[in-house]
């Protein structure tokens, strides 16, 4: 019984990490590019999730295309959100662009009770079949948990595959460490950033889109709690690095699980774990469990 | 450039407080309960807008958690003056741990203990945070903060966890707030203008030069934490007594109350004391005038329903706005001193020569 | 800030680096520097850029952490001191890109200085534990409440701050822009205002970082005059770094060569000069003259 009831929590655990992993990738890849907290992230999260709701509630359109549409949408708010908000500041002290994220954060959240209202909405637009629970001996597996680890999995290949394998990505892996160098071998830095901000509000709206599967609701601050998670997971993998990110996704993923299943009487305290985790971790190793230390020049 | 000397500066505050009162007084008695409440919450808002702006400006350190610290002093004050009787009807769960379930004290002890109580708090929070650094910092002071709202969250025996505490005495009026607020400014003022002051002053523009100057930046960085965390929790005191329900959800006493305190100082210039009031008074007052914008209007007999939320959607894009196109606010670093405005006020003079 | 009594000789070793050896990464920035500096002396570290020359600065005042070897300062370990101690004991320094509190007057920049005076503790504390019967056992005060009431002692302090602040600057000549702010001062006169801003800590050393970078050969000429000029007045050490070599060969007692983190000579300008070693060094510098 013991056996099964871990085997529950790892899949459970390797879910949630890999819904987490999905919205830290959006997070490290701006940091390593803008050294920048993207305070917003976790709200164009849910404007992601609302796009796709209205998609298909409003104009009725099938689950998979409501969804798609939702995705590019929030994509083409990262990409404004960045153009209008960041862009200007880039040069401006670290402080001033932090303090502008907080703006926009606040901003989309309002904007979100303003147009969508602030009662929480249920999201119970995808088909039931995702709903049939599975039974293997004592294991009780929702066929939803499948649909999210494949695309979860094939999202993180593919993010993989595009930072490793293209020329895009050399690119932004080398702006990541330098950006005037890079902008003076010929890639055009403007048009990496737009790019960086687009995928990783993309991927931020499907992580988001599946966490309002599971979870089935939609309110307007929904996107805090798994920004500050993914935050605190791109922390634990180095904040800067995108396998780090991944790994630290589920890392805390199986943590908040594992912990909640064997002592479920914290389970108030759930996140909680993972702030204190954050800030031992910025203590006693700021840039991260994976990256060596670098000093700072005098 | 005339230096306006210190006899005349003291005599012209004085007589500044002096009419200030005159005004409350006056505001106090005709202007009904309703402003009243509004003009006490300014007074609320201004004595967490300062401690905020000693961290975030004057110190130059960024810092997300001082919601956190205005709960601790909210919760602390009210479990001191609630009624024991109100104890004992609101704590149907689990009941409150001996010895806050027989104490019931005034509210002046309540608030200073608030005060000391969410003082200690910034130095238990402080001390490992600041061993980070800019946005980093930031982060871990948001997640302490989240921390101790969840821990309050949590806590029935204490804090009668997610029901909150309700039946405060509404101790909080005009004199206590904008007496509070007089002793704040008197305090931080004479802070900044010391040579500590200067010291933080001058950590905020560089850490490692002043280093070499012979300061312990930690040590400062932490001292003005504390500072900046006493008198947060003088303003949650105050605010608890003044809304005499509280709870602790994200939108009461959570992240959301560091935003609005983040634009009050933003508004106002970061670093600078007078303008933080400055900017308490303008979100204080706008947060009044935009509820029009949210309740049904009638414009020549046709109705336009109110937009739930659509005060806060104003207020966010006020302050991108501020951030992008006017980043010094409205006093930048400067403090609104009997100085400044004969500086200001001669040059305006000159130009017209 | 702490004066130390000096009975014996005028030879007395004021600062002495042993085997000093710092490692970034891989890389050895600084190998094995051994140094001694006399009181009252004029010392001259050169050598080409990267030599390690900056980093031997930041050993010597706290901001970096030696891998190795040991810093002597007026007989006291303080290898690896937190910066702020370092000061308090009595070292002070300038850096090679300017770095005045920008945002803040001419007069304010020295005053922050002045704050090491309410804060010397732990440096006291270092000097007892050294050496009990010169160095009284100190008393902690906390400064922070006189300063917040503003109690007598504490108004007594803040004027002494005041008149040795504005005592600074006229001797350094820059008394007419004490309510200027840093950034409006011109490149030069920044230079010095840095200098006097080290010296409102009162130190027993100096150290230079590349005074005369920048400057063209009239103002490097005054600036020559100058820091003699402080040498005698305040009675202190100088060590600087600098990579105008005639400034060095004119002013300087003594001189160190660096080159890729080690010594590659030391001795009096005239030895300096013929050195061959020093010239291979510098073949192709443009800056040697």
């Amino acid at each position: 019984m013991w056996l099964t009831d871990f085997a529950q929590n790892l899949i459970n655990g390797t879910l949630l990490g890999g819904l987490y992993a999905l919205i830290a990738i959006g997070y490290t890849m701006v940091y390593g590019i803008l050294r920048l907290i993207n305070f917003a992230h976790g709200d164009i999260l849910m404007w992601g999730v609302y796009f796709a709701l209205y998609a298909v509630v409003a104009f009725g359109m099938p689950w998979w295309l409501g969804f798609l549409v939702g995705i590019a949408l929030a994509g083409f708010l990262g990409f404004g959100i960045e153009k209008i908000a960041y862009r200007p500041l880039r040069n401006a002290p670290r402080i001033s662009s932090l303090i502008t994220a907080i703006g926009m954060s606040f901003f989309l959240e309002s904007l979100a009770v303003v147009v969508f209202g602030g009662i929480p909405k249920s999201f119970n637009i995808y088909p039931k079949f995702f709903n049939h629970t599975l039974i293997f001996g004592h294991l009780r597996i929702q066929t939803l948990t499948f649909f999210i680890l494949g695309i979860t999995f094939l999202l993180l290949l593919g993010v993989l595959w595009l930072l490793y394998r293209t020329k895009t990505g050399t690119a932004m892996r080398a702006i990541a460490t330098d950006i005037p160098t890079t902008s003076l071998m010929g890639a055009n830095v403007d048009r990496i950033i737009s790019l960086t901000f687009i995928i990783g509000s993309m991927l931020a709206a499907t992580s988001g889109i599946m966490w309002a599967m599971r979870y089935p609701q939609v309110q307007p601050y929904m996107g805090f709690v798994p920004g500050m998670k993914a935050f605190v997971a791109a922390v634990i993998g180095g904040i800067g690095s995108v396998p780090g990110a991944l790994v630290g996704g589920f890392l805390l993923g199986m943590t908040e699980i594992l912990v909640v299943g064997f002592f479920p009487n914290l389970a108030g305290y759930r996140d909680v774990f993972a702030y204190v985790i954050l800030i031992v971790l910025l203590m006693f190793r700021p840039t991260g469990i994976f990256t060596v230390y670098s000093e700072q020049k005098v | 450039m005339k230096r306006i000397s210190f006899k005349t500066n003291f005599i012209l505050t004085v007589i500044f407080v002096i009419g200030s009162g005159f005004m409350l007084l006056w505001a106090s008695n005709s202007l009904g309960d309703y402003w009243a409440r509004i003009i006490t919450l300014m007074a609320i808002y201004g004595i967490m807008a300062t401690s905020y702006t000693l961290v975030n400006g004057v110190t130059g350190i960024f810092s997300l958690g001082h919601a956190g610290f205005i709960a601790v002093g909210a919760y602390t004050a009210a479990l001191l003056t609630l009624p024991i009787q109100q104890k004992a009807m609101s704590f149907f769960i689990t009941p409150l741990i001996w010895p806050l379930n027989s104490i019931q004290m005034g509210f002046l002890p309540a608030t200073i203990i608030a005060g000391c109580v969410a003082a200690f708090a910034a130095f238990l929070v402080g001390y490992p945070s600041l061993r980070v650094t800019g946005d980093y910092f930031a982060i871990a002071t948001l997640a302490f903060a989240e921390i101790i709202r969840i821990v309050i969250q949590n806590s029935y025996s204490v804090t009668n966890g997610s029901l909150g505490l309700k039946g405060i005495p509404p101790y909080t009026t005009i004199w206590w707030a904008w007496g509070w607020l007089l002793v704040t400014l008197i305090v931080l003022g004479s802070f900044k203008f010391s040579s500590y002051g200067r010291a933080l002053r001058a950590m905020s523009e560089d850490t490692v030069a002043a280093r070499a100057m012979g300061i312990d930046v930690f040590k400062h960085q932490l001292m003005s934490f504390v500072v900046s965390g006493f008198f947060a929790g003088i303003g949650g005191a105050l605010y608890a007594h003044w809304l005499t329900t509280i709870d602790p959800r994200p939108t009461s006493l959570g992240i959301m109350l560091t935003f609005f305190v983040l634009i009050m100082i933003v508004v106002g210039g970061l670093g600078s004391l007078s303008g933080a009031v400055l900017g308490a008074v303008f979100f204080a007052f706008s947060a009044q005038w935009l509820r029009i914008v949210e309740s049904p209007m009638n414009f020549f007999g046709l109705t336009i329903p109110g937009i739930p939320g659509m005060s806060m959607l104003i207020f966010a894009v006020v302050f991108i706005l501020i951030m992008l196109f006017w980043r010094r606010g409205i006093m930048g670093r400067d403090e609104l001193s009997w100085q400044y405005i004969y500086n200001h006020f001669s040059k305006r003079v000159g130009d017209q020569d | 800030m702490i004066k130390i009594k000096n009975e014996k000789t005028d030879k007395k070793e004021v600062l002495k680096l042993e085997n000093l050896t710092i490692k970034f990464g891989g890389l050895t920035a600084v190998d094995s520097f051994n140094a001694y500096i006399n009181k009252n002396e004029l010392i001259g570290l050169i050598g080409p850029n990267g030599a390690g020359k900056t980093t031997i600065f930041n050993m010597v005042t706290g901001i970096y952490k030696p891998s190795f070897g040991t810093v002597t300062f007026n007989d006291v370990n303080i290898t690896a001191m937190a910066p702020h101690v370092i000061t308090h004991l009595g070292i002070a320094r300038t850096f090679q890109n300017i770095r005045l509190f920008s945002e803040m007057s001419v007069l304010e920049n020295v005053m922050v200085a002045e704050h090491s005076w309410l804060q010397n503790y732990k440096a006291k504390k270092v000097l007892h534990a050294h050496n009990p019967s010169e160095f009284p056992k100190p008393r902690w005060k906390s400064w922070f409440w006189s300063a917040v009431l503003k109690t007598p002692d504490y108004l007594k302090v803040e004027k002494e701050m005041n008149f040795y602040a504005n005592k600074l600057l006229s001797v350094v000549g820059l008394d007419k822009y004490a309510d200027h702010k840093a950034s409006a001062l011109s490149y030069g006169p920044q230079r010095k205002l840095e200098i006097a801003r080290a010296l409102a800590t009162k130190p027993s050393l100096l150290l230079l970082d590349e005074p005369a970078a920048g400057m063209n050969p009239q103002e490097t000429q005054e600036l020559a005059d100058f820091i003699t000029n402080v040498r005698k007045k305040f009675d202190i050490t100088i060590l600087l770094i600098e990579h105008d070599m005639k400034f060095v060969m004119k002013i300087c007692e003594r001189i160190y060569v660096l080159d890729y983190g080690k010594i590659i000579a030391h001795g009096v300008p005239e030895e300096i000069q013929k050195n061959k070693k020093v010239i291979e060094a510098y073949l192709g510098d443009e800056s040697y003259v």
